[in-house]
């Protein structure tokens, strides 16, 4: 599976509600190799509410901008890896006691 | 002395290359319609482009991106195609409206037919590309551009009545005018597009990349930019009065660019006129490298190919193929025949309306400490920069109904 298919999917929760879609994927690098692996899902309430860079806490400026980016992404969070049970092209499938987490970056 | 002629030279090509088809012939052809009662436009114009471009050339220098790579990073393939789309075909459309330009200017210096002079701007435009440095190309036409001072000397030997110019400026109708709200705003954001054409951007941005612009650079661009465009606006002024002070008093509407050159041959005589003409071929010259470059830039950096001039052809393939197709295809629509001032009148109204879409992530990009470390813009600028965005997407959302209501503008 290739990310632009994983993007836009939607996101069921374990009883099979429809929690949102996913619209964006967290990665991390490793300090010594350099690699990078894939930590999580952002999942959000619409397709298109994405931050465009102000999910980190230190991008205020201009303020109204960052203010209405995040109006339109509020309500999206982040689920890691391990609490996502699958993924299949009509979906992804989180896990019973999967963790919302805060989409903000430091 | 080499810095302060760097500074002059920056200054004068930004000048020179200020104008372009879109200026010659809206400014024109609203100060005959109109007089002076849109110059407020222009002037907003030029400081949204200032804003803009010292922007965009700021981001190129600190983060070595121009502005399509800029565009995909932050918007994504998706949105960041969407967006090229757009971006691409209004440019495509303004490249052939200036090619149309040096081809309407060789036919009013020679009285040749512009079909036998279009193959001939076509291929002239790709041999510079092709083979001339990028900062001499920038340059030359820039210096030459500067012949379209003698609008300004013009208005003076026409001896106007400088009362009834400056009720105009302040908006007051002039007498003869008989145009709708709708019509007056239609070439307001006509005259906005052509003041805030996005390939300058594209241009500057990248050409910023092509010089290697660093840090060190930052204060010639920012003279450059923040002198040189607004003497440049001063030129689309000074056109805009010749055509208000001769042609709206006889109502007679520019619609060819003979008329552009009309009020300069009375004022000055074939002296004055042949200036015009070398101004009008510098300027429309210098706007098709610009934005025939553009085209291979804007593709190529959102593809990922390798671009720019500082390469050697065979090493930017790609880059230098999308322009000479672009220019194939520019040629061959103006060999059908359709009116180059026509296309150049749409082409600005379309600019108007895709400007956010560039617009919004250099601004964005422009406060992202990520990128620009502690050059990122001040308070200053970012108010500015918002009231732009505000006046920007009003201008793109109206441009269309406006179109509509006042038939573009007839």
């Amino acid at each position: 599976m290739i990310l632009s298919e994983l993007l836009q999917l939607p996101v069921l929760d374990a009883v099979g509600t429809r929690i949102g879609v996913v619209t964006d994927v967290r990665f991390a690098l490793d300090h010594d190799s350099g690699d990078a692996h894939m930590l999580g899902v952002l999942i959000g309430r619409r397709s298109r509410a994405t931050f465009l860079g102000y999910e980190r806490k230190t991008e205020t400026a201009p303020a109204l901008i960052a203010r209405f980016l995040r109006w339109r992404a509020r309500g999206s969070f982040l689920v890691l890896l391990d609490d996502v049970r699958s993924i299949e092209p009509d979906g992804v499938r989180l896990r019973t006691d999967y963790r919302r987490y805060s989409p903000e970056l430091p | 002395m080499k810095a302060v002629l760097g500074l002059a030279l920056g200054v004068l090509t930004a000048i020179g290359g200020f104008v372009d088809i879109g200026d010659l012939v809206t400014s024109s052809v609203v100060g005959s319609r109109f007089g002076l009662t849109l110059a407020w436009v222009i002037i907003i114009g030029v400081v949204g482009i200032c804003l803009f471009a010292q922007m965009s050339g700021r981001v190129a220098a600190i983060s070595g991106r121009a502005t399509f790579e800029i565009i995909r990073e932050r918007l994504g393939a998706r949105v960041g195609f969407a967006n090229l789309v757009a971006s691409f075909l209004i440019n495509l459309m303004t490249l052939t409206a200036e090619v149309g330009g040096i081809a309407l200017s060789l036919q009013l210096a020679t009285s040749l037919q512009p079909t036998l002079w279009i193959p001939v701007a076509a291929i002239a435009v790709w041999l510079v590309i092709w083979r001339v440095k990028f900062s001499i190309l920038e340059n030359v036409t820039g210096l030459l551009g500067l012949a379209l001072i003698v609008f300004a000397v013009a208005v003076f030997l026409l001896h106007p009545d400088w009362q009834s110019l400056g009720g105009q400026l302040l908006l007051q109708s002039p007498s003869q005018g008989s145009e709708t709200p709708a019509t007056y705003w239609y070439f307001a954001i006509a005259l906005f597009g052509s003041a805030m054409t996005p390939y300058e951007v594209f241009f500057f941005s990248s050409g910023a990349v092509e010089e290697h612009w660093t840090r060190k650079d930052l204060g010639q661009s920012r003279v450059n930019v923040l002198v040189g465009f607004p003497l440049g606006a001063l030129l689309s002024i000074a056109i805009s009065v010749t055509a208000a002070i001769v042609l709206l008093p006889h109502q007679i509407q520019v619609t060819s660019l003979s008329q552009v050159l009309l009020p300069v041959a009375q004022a000055g005589g074939t002296i004055a006129a042949i200036v015009a003409l070398l101004g009008f071929v510098a300027a429309t010259f210098g706007a098709a490298l610009e934005t025939t470059l553009s085209s291979g830039y804007s593709l190529a950096q959102y593809f990922g190919w390798s671009w720019g001039k500082f390469r050697r052809p065979a090493k930017a393939a790609r880059f230098h193929l999308t322009m000479i197709i672009c220019l194939v295809v520019g040629a061959g629509v103006l060999l059908t025949g359709v009116d180059p001032v026509q296309i150049t009148e749409y082409s600005v109204v379309f600019s108007a309306i895709a400007l956010p879409l560039t617009y919004l992530p250099i601004l964005i990009v422009a406060n992202d400490r990520d990128y620009m470390g502690d050059k990122v813009n001040g308070r200053v600028t970012n108010f500015f920069g918002l009231v732009f965005l505000v006046i920007i997407v009003i201008a793109s959302v109206a441009a269309i109904p406006l179109m509509i209501i006042s038939a573009a503008g007839s």
